[in-house]
């Protein structure tokens, strides 16, 4: 390079003339060997333009310049050559010459040191979080930036040659020479000075950065307090330091690693108080201690013997404050002589207890936290934070758990990504109106999952100020499915046993009345026989007064107060008979498929209120698919194994198989409203002439009373497909209980029979129909009636025919006292409808039969034959 | 993990702890920063230092920068008028050998992915100068 014109940004830039020109020196060009010297100024990159333009032979520039150049597409890699390059481990640019430490943060000489501390702690604390391209370390060594301006004589190192210059002027008086000398004395002496104020102050802050590195990694409060005592140690060779922690009153070790073991062990949990030693006494006024001869001063009394066997003479002790200025301990120093701290001792004493301050709080600070965030990530609810724009900022576990989503899903997003779309703006006004007004709200608001599930959750959102006034929203929730679920239950079962109270109240009478209307129907019938006209409108009565039977029966088998038949049945044959009725109905169009499989399915039911159930649906199915073109409607019939999957959507299953009937159709299907709603009672779509809306109901009641589950899918314009799942018998508890043959009437002539019904028209029909077959009767109008009526003809009366509820005294009652003197004694109960079950011994008696009002007159007359019969063989 | 966890809630918990702590501000000090650029944008590049040591330094004061060219930065350290320094490496050698700055701490640049602490001079000539120039005569 020598000759050369070399180009440079400024003389007093380090990178961009200073480092090359250190360089140069050390491989002996100067600049005075250039041809010519020539800066730019700033910008950097004027340099580099100049040596690709050819301009100059050679330049330099800062590191890293010509890489954002060449990544910037100004310039390009081979366009250049890079003269003496070196290769330093760990750094990444180009560079031909030393490294000198970035810009340093530096401090007025006037600032105090806990100031400067303080400051410099918080630099070095500093996270990528707070700002992403410049970040802080412990002050690094700016030695080696010295020499390289003394080496080249540069300012504030361009005194020397000026110095010279003025001797040269002065030469030729001797007072000059003499002045000139002193000079250089004054000017060497100063340079040692600096030099070793230099190294002094290097050792010091070399300790100090490494104390504050300690404190700003806060791993662990024992090492950091330890280095804070052994740096005061280093810098007087006769103290040694203790650090004192103050917890509830008393003193526990911070650090002490000089002081011996039974010194330390002796003040352990040692309690404050106004004469306790310099650190009991300094904790307790918080305020300076210095004790100058412990063996003189009163403080030390107690522990004065202690102390001078390991030559503790003296102690001066410092409280350590916390930024709210509580005591949180003491620092204290121990001479080997009596004597009392020098000024430059007591600035450190306070130096140190103000940097021991700062690494207790931050400790106790960060366990705080630890501890919060520890709660903050465990509890049971989700925990959303955001920003005031609404922006995610955090979420704990619990979010997670309950939404699906990761933090890295949602962070930076509205949590209007939950959003489920069933609230309406008019909600979220009023939700909003709440929070900023009154800063929070509460309340339940279903969202949806991840995995689009929607859910109820109880939220509550409050707003906060941190310290800058910035505003951030704080949600906390839980899911409540389950609660919700729970209710909905309590609300459906007070809904059905309210129609179930209602329905019972009003089928006894009903029942009553229509038996009336039958039985008469029934006689006028048989009295019209010649009339085929006339008979064909009483006929239509009668099948309008069994229709209304029908509906009776519904509703109370939907409200879980029928009355249950329930028998080992095969499953396939109950659908069998089902559906031949229902397709009776059926347009011929509708294609019609039925799968029933050909393993026998036995279940423990009652037939005919199954059939009802099923008819029902294929009735419904039939609508749905009216108007459609290829309809289909299917029926297929399986097991079912109860797996876990199963259990876990039906949790009152038992692990036992279950027939699985379903019933689909390619009609209209419903929507998620409908469907909501497609159990209730009187709920119905249908025109108001063309549904009862309690044939669903039924169905979900029968179902329930089988201990089974009925289950609805189904999307609008895709069809519905209803599931029915009723527990299968186990083989070894199938019964056999065929029913015998019930053998024709076989009608005893003059049988008398009591007939006992507080209802007259009953009482009026039952005693002519059974006459009429020629039986002998004896009525009575209620309970006590008809025990007197049984009384008096006991030898004649075979047979008794008791409504259930009567005035006075129960049928059930009557049947108990009239069994007394003859157990097997023969009884038909006919009851309108009664809630209070049967005595259990009467149901499982043979010589007794339960009759539903309205009975059907052929159904009575078999049973009266029966009995009778029985009575007979036996 | 749990590091990570820990991390991530820090500043939040922070927030937390910090509700309704309003500092007693007592003084301001005055963060003298060199400006080789505008001012407008060397306060811009160090606000963020500014708003950070006010909330985060144990010191109850408030910090301000003062963005200053050479000239003014040498006149505020010799007055005394400012309590920080912030300027390029040579200038803090000439400013602390002549009035007792010392730094406390040094920056460290983020490029790419690391973080560098140091820096030097590249020297460089035009790739077809052959005719020149081995460095070391």
């Amino acid at each position: 390079l020598k000759g050369a014109s070399f180009m440079a940004v400024k003389a007093e830039s380090l990178g961009g003339y200073l480092a090359a020109a250190g360089e140069l020196q050390k491989n002996g060009i100067d600049k005075t060997d250039f041809r010519q010297l020539l800066f730019t100024g700033m910008p950097h990159q004027k340099v580099a333009e100049n040596v690709l333009a050819g301009k100059v032979d050679a330049g330099t520039v800062r590191t890293g310049v010509l890489e954002s150049l060449i990544a910037s597409g100004t310039i390009k890699a081979t366009d250049f050559k890079i003269l003496n390059a070196k290769s330093t481990s760990i750094f990444p640019l180009m560079h031909s010459t030393e490294l000198y430490p970035e810009w340093p943060f530096s401090v007025m000489p006037h600032i105090d040191n806990n100031i400067a501390n303080a400051v410099a702690l918080a630099l070095i604390s500093m996270s990528s979080k707070q700002h992403t391209k410049y970040l802080w370390k412990v002050s690094k060594n700016y030695r080696p930036v010295h020499q390289l301006m003394m080496n080249l004589k540069v300012p504030p190192y361009d005194k020397k040659e000026s110095i010279w210059k003025k001797m040269i002027e002065y030469k030729t008086s001797l007072l000059s020479l003499l002045t000139a000398l002193l000079l250089l004395l004054f000017f060497s002496v100063s340079l040692y000075r600096t030099n070793k104020r230099l190294v002094i102050n290097q050792n010091r802050s070399k300790n100090m950065a490494e104390t504050l590195e300690y404190i700003a990694s806060s791993e662990n409060l024992e090492k950091t307090l330890t280095k804070i005592t052994t740096s005061i140690e280093h810098n007087f060779p006769f103290i040694r330091a203790s650090i004192l922690l103050l917890q509830r009153g008393r003193l526990y070790k911070g650090a002490a690693p000089s002081l011996p073991d039974d010194y330390n062990n002796a003040l352990e949990g040692l309690e404050i108080g106004p004469n306790v030693g310099s650190c009991g006494t300094a904790a307790y006024y918080a305020k300076q201690v210095i004790v100058e001869d412990v063996s003189s001063s009163p403080l030390w009394a107690p522990y004065k013997n202690l102390a001078l066997k390991h030559n503790l003479q003296s102690c001066w002790s410092e409280p350590i404050f916390d930024s709210q200025g509580q005591v949180l301990g003491t620092f204290a120093m121990y001479s080997d002589k009596p004597r009392s701290p020098t000024t430059l001792q007591l600035k450190d004493i306070s130096s140190a207890a103000y940097l021991a301050g700062i690494a207790i709080e931050r400790n106790l600070n960060e366990n705080k936290i630890k501890k919060l965030a520890l709660a903050i990530e465990q509890t049971a609810e989700a925990i959303i934070i955001t920003n005031e724009k609404g922006e995610i900022e955090f979420i704990n576990q619990s979010f997670t758990k309950i939404t699906g989503y990761s933090l890295d899903e949602v962070l930076g997003k509205n949590p209007s990504i939950l959003s489920s779309g069933r609230q309406d703006k008019e909600f979220y006004h009023n939700m909003w109106r709440s929070i900023l007004e009154k800063g929070s709200w509460v309340g339940r608001i279903w969202n949806k999952r991840k995995s689009g599930d929607e859910f109820p959750e109880r939220l509550h959102i409050s707003t906060v100020k941190n310290d800058n006034g910035k505003i951030h929203y704080i949600g906390l929730f839980s899911d409540i499915t389950e609660q919700v679920a729970t209710e909905e239950q309590l609300i459906y079962a007070q809904k059905m046993e309210a129609i179930g109270t209602l329905v019972g109240g009003i089928a006894h009478d009903f029942n009553n009345i229509l038996a009336g209307m039958l039985g008469n129907t029934y006689l006028i019938k048989k009295k019209l026989q010649d009339q085929p006209a006339l008979s064909n409108k009483v006929k239509n009565i009668e099948d309008l007064g069994f229709r209304a039977k029908d509906l009776i029966s519904q509703m109370l088998a939907f409200a879980h107060q029928g009355i249950v038949k329930k028998s080992n049945i095969d499953i396939a044959d109950c659908l069998k008979k089902a559906t031949h009725l229902a397709k009776a109905a059926l347009p011929k169009e509708i294609l019609f498929n039925e799968n029933l499989g050909s393993e026998e399915l036995t279940i423990f039911a009652d037939g005919a209120l199954l059939q009802q159930v099923i008819i029902n649906i294929i009735n419904n199915a039939r609508d749905a698919v009216e108007g459609i073109t290829e309809a289909k409607i299917k029926i297929s019939l399986q097991r079912q194994r109860a797996d876990s999957k199963f259990r876990k959507k039906y949790k009152q299953a038992n692990t036992g198989d279950y027939a699985h009937l379903s019933i689909s159709d390619n009609g209209s299907g419903m929507n998620k409203d409908i469907i909501q709603h497609i159990f209730d009672p009187f709920f119905t779509t249908k025109a108001i002439n063309k549904g009862t809306g309690l044939g669903l109901s039924m169905a979900l009641g029968t179902i329930q009373s089988h201990l089974g589950f009925i289950d609805v899918s189904s999307e609008p314009e895709q069809g519905s497909s209803f599931h029915i799942y009723l527990p299968l018998l186990q083989s070894s508890h199938k019964k056999d209980n065929k029913k015998k043959n019930t053998s024709a009437a076989f009608v005893k002539k003059h049988t008398h029979i009591l007939i006992a019904d507080d209802e007259p028209h009953i009482l009026e029909i039952l005693t002519e129909v059974l006459q009429e077959e020629g039986y002998i009767i004896h009525s009575a109008i209620d309970g006590k009636d008809a025990l007197s009526v049984f009384q008096k003809n006991k030898e004649l009366i075979q047979l008794a025919i008791l409504d259930i509820s009567m005035p006075g005294m129960a049928g059930t009652q009557v049947a108990k006292e009239i069994r007394e003197s003859n157990p097997q004694f023969p009884i038909i109960f006919n009851s309108g409808y009664d809630k209070s079950n049967m005595p259990t011994d009467l149901i499982s008696d043979k010589h007794c039969l339960k009759l539903q009002k309205p009975v059907e007159i052929h159904t009575l007359k078999q049973a009266v034959s029966n009995l009778l019969n029985t009575q007979t063989h036996d | 993990m749990y590091k990570l966890l820990y991390k991530k809630l820090l500043p939040l918990c922070l927030i937390l702890l910090c509700l309704g702590a309003q500092a007693a501000h007592a003084s301001t000090l005055k963060i003298g920063v060199l400006s080789f650029q505008s001012k407008e944008e060397t306060l811009k590049k160090w606000t963020y230092l500014k708003a950070y040591l006010t909330k985060n330094s144990s010191s109850p004061a408030k910090f301000k920068i003062v963005p200053m060219f050479y000239d003014e930065l040498d006149t505020a350290v010799a007055k005394g008028s400012i309590d920080f320094v912030l300027t390029n490496t040579a200038h803090y050698i000439r400013l602390e050998q002549q009035y007792g700055i010392s730094a406390i701490t040094s920056l460290e640049k983020k490029v790419g992915n690391t973080l560098l602490d140091s820096f030097g001079g590249v020297i460089f000539t035009r790739s077809d100068r052959s005719t020149l120039i081995t460095f070391m005569i």
